[in-house]
């Protein structure tokens, strides 16, 4: 086997666990599976075609204010209303939004897709001990890293991440002794929000265009990475999306050729018997609502 | 005695009041001999049989399915594949595997076509829901997004038997608005037969209250294994006569959109009753046709507007409001016999909180 594939897994797994935390974080403190989460990094993709010409901090920094912006404004319009509803209904309210704002998209930006002016920078490679690496892996790989660290300190060592850990053990009961569900769930919008961001840059870095209907193959991936791995665990999270890129990302480099095409088929198969063995994913958190 | 004569009659006033204006407005439809109508209506109709299925399962048992339009595409393919003459077949499947070479040889007429689909693919639901009954929530809807686009994959790229993009093109068109309108009136009937009757309402008991249904002995994976196969073989007629329908399909055509569509239709309507079901297709349909023409034509004074999109966005929005201001759907998961006969039917969601809890 050559061993290049697993530099490419390796990246592709990274950038798919960010995927899978930001959908994550969301579901375990509110028990909603935000369909609309593959629109955001959809959005984040036209706000950088639109800030392109800027210097690069102004790239980063406007696509996570746009996106946060449009994660706060979905939480108070559309997902605050039927926060006490059934799992079902707030799943339907998340496709509804999703197909929303993807037709808005087509409508404000056209149907077909726009072009993105490559980042050349980041096309540029290294070679070591044989291996080829980009700085496009290098920085997805680091940006993981940092963004899995920056969330464990937030989660553990700031005030309002201990009220969101609190709250995804037990909302009602957070509620009881002070914590406000609002300002929580809004926190939790925001840092999925950022996320999002922070997934588009690294998403279409290797893209040519963006196009209205980006967004859905994207929460595909974070929405199964997320239950294989365990719901409500932030690590399992993790490594579901991790696996589901890696997993991927393997089979197309080992299936036979004649094979290879059913990639997608052999994954979900192994998706359906992951869940078969631990119908609560990898790494089950206890007192979920599975 | 006593019982089985009300369940009988409960049957026989959900089902009547539930088809009944269906058959009217069909008969209304066809007096206009407007094409364009006749086709929407026949669409809709298809479409209920689908969102019918799927709450057969979903509905009763409370478990979320992304599974019942994979369960359509493979009724309508093979449907396709054993009704389509087979003096075309040659030159549409030039590169059939030896061991599915027997299908080339023979025809069978569209309903026989139908009937086979919906056996074999009754069999195909049997088998993997053995195992996929034993997941319940976010794990079931995983397991079944997950059958869902192997499915899509295979049927996709199995060139050979299913033509994979280039579409599956020469089936017979013969499904009508009568066909449609015969299929929507039978699976109203099987479905309130089924949830009116002791099957039906063990898988209702496993859902108001799982571990109550356990204590009185009902298996709670038997139950929805009922309930799946009967949902996913409704789904597959649906599927079967869908195909004859639009004559010309390919995996694409039974799309995740499709998927969400159904289950919006069923949420919208009231997920946990049969007449939600109904007036989920309905509300939803019509919203639809009308953005359409909007777009299309123009209606009075609303000019046509030339947007790519619009529809799509604008039924999005009012679906959002819709769950927004009912977050249990239109019919509140109740039964059009509650209002009827002004008492709170059996089948019905609003269980008393204080005995749920």
């Amino acid at each position: 086997m050559n061993p290049q594939y697993l530099v490419d897994a390796i990246g592709t797994g990274a950038l798919y666990s960010l995927m899978t935390l930001g959908l994550a974080l969301v579901f375990s403190v509110m028990g909603l599976m935000n369909f609309a989460y593959g629109q955001l990094v959809m959005i984040g993709g036209f706000s950088i075609i639109l800030l392109r010409s800027q210097p690069w901090w102004l790239l980063i920094l406007g696509t996570i204010l746009v996106v946060v912006f449009v994660s706060l404004l979905m939480e108070r319009l559309a997902f605050r209303p039927v926060r006490n509803a059934t799992a079902m209904t707030m799943l339907v309210t998340s496709f509804a939004l999703a197909q929303f704002l993807q037709q808005l998209a087509r409508v404000a930006f056209g149907a077909n897709p726009k072009p993105l002016e490559q980042f050349s920078e980041l096309s540029v490679q290294y070679e070591v001990a044989g291996l080829i690496i980009s700085r496009q892996i290098i920085l997805t790989l680091v940006t993981t890293i940092l963004v899995l660290i920056g969330l464990a300190l937030l989660l553990r060592k700031t005030n309002i991440g201990i009220q969101l850990r609190a709250s995804t053990e037990d909302v009602g009961m957070a509620a009881l002794v002070g914590i406000k569900s609002n300002r929580v769930i809004a926190a939790a919008f925001v840092i999925s929000g950022t996320i999002a961001a922070i997934v588009a840059i690294l998403f279409f870095a290797t893209r040519t265009n963006v196009s209205w209907s980006s967004g859905e193959s994207i929460v595909l991936i974070a929405f199964v990475g997320a239950v294989i791995g365990g719901l409500g665990s932030m690590v399992g999270a993790a490594l579901g999306g991790f696996l589901m890129g890696f997993v991927y990302t393997m089979l197309n480099a080992l299936l036979p050729m004649e094979l290879r095409v059913f990639a997608d088929a052999f994954l979900y198969t192994l998706v359906i018997v992951v869940l078969l063995i631990r119908p609560g994913g990898l790494i089950a958190a206890k007192g979920v609502r599975v | 005695m006593k019982s089985s004569v009300s369940t009988w009659s409960r049957w026989a006033w959900l089902a009547g009041l539930l088809a009944a204006p269906i058959i009217i407005v069909t008969f209304l439809i066809s007096l206009t001999n407007d094409v364009s109508m006749i086709q929407r209506c026949t669409t809709a109709l298809i479409l209920m049989v689908m969102v019918i299925g799927l709450h057969v399962f979903s509905g009763n048992s409370g478990v979320v399915s992304f599974g019942s339009v994979a369960f359509a595409m493979i009724a309508a393919f093979t449907s396709a594949l054993i009704t389509i003459p087979a003096d075309k077949k040659p030159s549409l499947f030039p590169d059939m595997p030896d061991f599915l070479n027997w299908l080339l040889s023979f025809t069978v007429p569209v309903p026989l076509g139908i009937l086979i689909s919906v056996a074999f693919t009754a069999v195909i639901a049997l088998l993997v829901g053995v195992p996929l009954v034993r997941l319940s929530g976010l794990a079931a809807g995983i397991g079944t997004l997950a059958f869902l686009v192997v499915v899509q994959v295979v049927v996709t790229k199995w060139k050979a038997v299913t033509r994979g993009e280039s579409t599956m093109v020469g089936v017979p068109k013969e499904t009508t608005l009568w066909w449609a309108l015969g299929a929507v009136v039978l699976v109203i009937a099987i479905a309130a037969l089924y949830q009116v009757t002791r099957r039906g309402r063990r898988l209702i008991a496993t859902r108001e209250d799982d571990k109550a249904a356990m204590s009185i002995g009902i298996s709670i994976p038997i139950e929805r294994l009922w309930g799946w196969v009967a949902s996913c073989s409704i789904a597959a007629f649906g599927g079967a006569l869908y195909g004859h329908y639009i004559a010309t399909f390919s995996a694409q055509t039974f799309s995740i959109a499709l998927t969400f569509f159904i289950i919006a239709m069923l949420v919208i309507g009231g997920l946990g009753s049969l007449t939600g079901a109904v007036v989920g297709v309905i509300v939803v349909q019509v919203l639809a046709e009308v953005l359409r023409t909007v777009e299309t034509q123009g209606i009075g004074p609303i000019p046509q507007i030339d947007a790519p999109g619009l529809t799509e966005m604008v039924l999005a929005l009012i679906l959002l409001l819709v769950l927004i201001a009912r977050p249990a759907g239109i019919t509140g998961g109740r039964e059009i016999t509650s209002w009827v006969k002004g008492r709170t039917s059996k089948a019905s969601r609003d269980v008393d909180p204080e005995v749920a809890q």
